[in-house]
């Protein structure tokens, strides 16, 4: 149908409209203006080329500012517990926030590739004289998958109150829909306290985003 | 100001033949289509282009699908107290949570209000401490109402047995966009039973795929379209 230097077939131009039409009323879903009806539903490519999603920035986020929003006492060295174990007890959650996804995850391999997202975190507690270092891991219950692990160190002196840097996971497992997060910690020594004061869960589909790159050979469906 | 209206056109199907050479006018609105669409929905200017000819803009008169956007607006006090209700007597006709109005505000996608089956609602999932001191079951009550119209969601009922505490996470769904924009919101609680005491710690508003409503297009098969006889 194509040939350099020729002339192109009408077939081509006619797939090639009609791919612009879908891409159209995939994205707006909507007939053209001046159309009076539309032709092709907003429907899923991913069982050829696959493709990127639009990112929805922000899932989740709370903030307690110099408060505490959830407390966390070690349940032993190198045991992880829910970062709310120990809040009044009728306000531990099993499930620490929730927070729908945009994006798919058809498929199993490349360019199809299941999203992850980010989450920013930071964490206050007081030393009490031993050094200790705070693991910490987001679990996704509704896939049953955990996240990358971050780590903060508490240093040896006693009775100050210190906040952690700002913590980000990069490899939070995510999927379509509502999903159910547990905020995760362990220590490296004993039973400390921590509290949580921010959490922020991100879909930013970015150059190192969220969502891995479309490894597929043309950018537009190729013929 | 003028709407701004978009480069769009419908493609003609008169100006297809089979095996004729594709028309000049067909190449032009192509790439009118494609630029039109890379720059709708990235706002953005092509990789390597030093200027952007079609703007982000809004296609109102026509409408279009809103993308919808996840978490919308809410709040999380984890430990702390965000709202709470107790009473002696019964409130059997939700009242509002918060002593202002509206209790917080979430910026809902203008476009909801323009499509094709009509206006969506959101989505919450809230964080409930729910005690009944009374001597019977009790049943709790949720909605959340838009406050810039006075339009409540569908309302959520927990039951709590005698004598307990119930913490959950609970779902509320038909929660009204009105006209998009920053809408605001109250949470609104009560129960049947005497002495109960209502305790919310979370309440995350999302717009979700449930938010927009089916195309009424017909599906577009691959598998048996055809293009010549």
């Amino acid at each position: 149908m194509t040939v350099g230097q020729q002339w192109l077939d009408s077939e081509v131009l006619f797939r090639v409209t009609s791919q612009v039409n879908a891409l159209y009323e995939l994205i707006l879903d909507k007939p053209a203006p001046g159309a009076t009806s539309q032709g092709i539903q907003g429907h899923d490519h991913t069982s050829t080329q696959g493709g990127r999603t639009v990112a929805r920035g922000t899932l989740y986020s709370a903030g307690a500012g110099k408060q505490q929003l959830f407390k966390f006492e070690g349940p032993g060295s190198g045991v992880w517990g829910n970062a709310d174990n120990a809040n009044t007890t009728a306000r531990q959650r099993s499930v620490t926030f929730k927070a729908y996804c945009s994006g798919t995850s058809t498929g199993s391999s490349s360019p199809y590739t299941t999203p992850v997202a980010w989450c920013s975190l930071r964490f206050q507690f007081e030393t009490h004289g031993t050094a200790r270092v705070i693991s910490v891991r987001l679990q996704n219950s509704t896939l049953t998958k955990t996240s990358d692990v971050v780590t903060f160190n508490i240093p040896g002196s006693t009775g100050i109150i210190s906040s952690s840097p700002p913590l980000l996971l990069t490899e939070v497992p995510i999927t379509a829909g509502w999903n159910d997060f547990v905020l995760e910690l362990m220590s490296d020594h004993d039973s400390p306290i921590v509290y949580t004061t921010h959490v922020a869960l991100l879909e930013a589909a970015d150059e190192d985003g969220c969502y891995e790159s479309s490894t597929g050979v043309s950018p537009l469906g190729g013929l | 100001m003028s709407f701004v209206t978009s480069g769009f056109q419908a493609l003609k199907w008169s100006l297809y033949q089979i095996a004729r050479p594709g028309k000049f006018v067909l190449a032009s609105s192509l790439f009118h289509n494609i630029n039109g669409l890379f720059e709708a929905v990235t706002g953005k200017p092509a990789p390597g282009a030093g200027v952007q000819t079609v703007a982000g803009h809004n296609h109102s008169l026509q409408g279009g699908f809103p993308v919808f956007r996840s978490y919308v607006g809410g709040f999380d006090t984890g430990e702390s107290i965000g709202y709470t209700l107790t009473g002696v007597s019964a409130v059997a006709t939700p009242v509002p949570l918060c002593d202002k109005s509206p209790a917080f505000r979430a910026y809902v996608n203008p476009a909801v209000t323009d499509l094709l089956a009509g206006p969506p609602t959101l989505e919450c999932k809230a964080y409930v401490i729910l005690t009944n001191a009374g001597g019977t079951s009790s049943d709790f009550k949720f909605t959340l109402r838009n406050i810039d119209n006075g339009t409540n969601s569908t309302t959520t009922t927990e039951t709590v047995p005698s004598g307990t505490t119930v913490s959950k996470w609970i779902d509320i769904s038909g929660v009204d966009v009105g006209k998009g924009g920053w809408v605001g919101y109250d949470l609104l609680g009560g129960f049947t039973g005497t002495n109960g005491t209502i305790i919310v710690t979370a309440c995350i508003l999302a717009e979700t795929q449930a938010t927009v409503t089916t195309s009424t297009g017909v599906k577009y098969d691959s598998a048996t379209a055809t293009t010549r006889p």
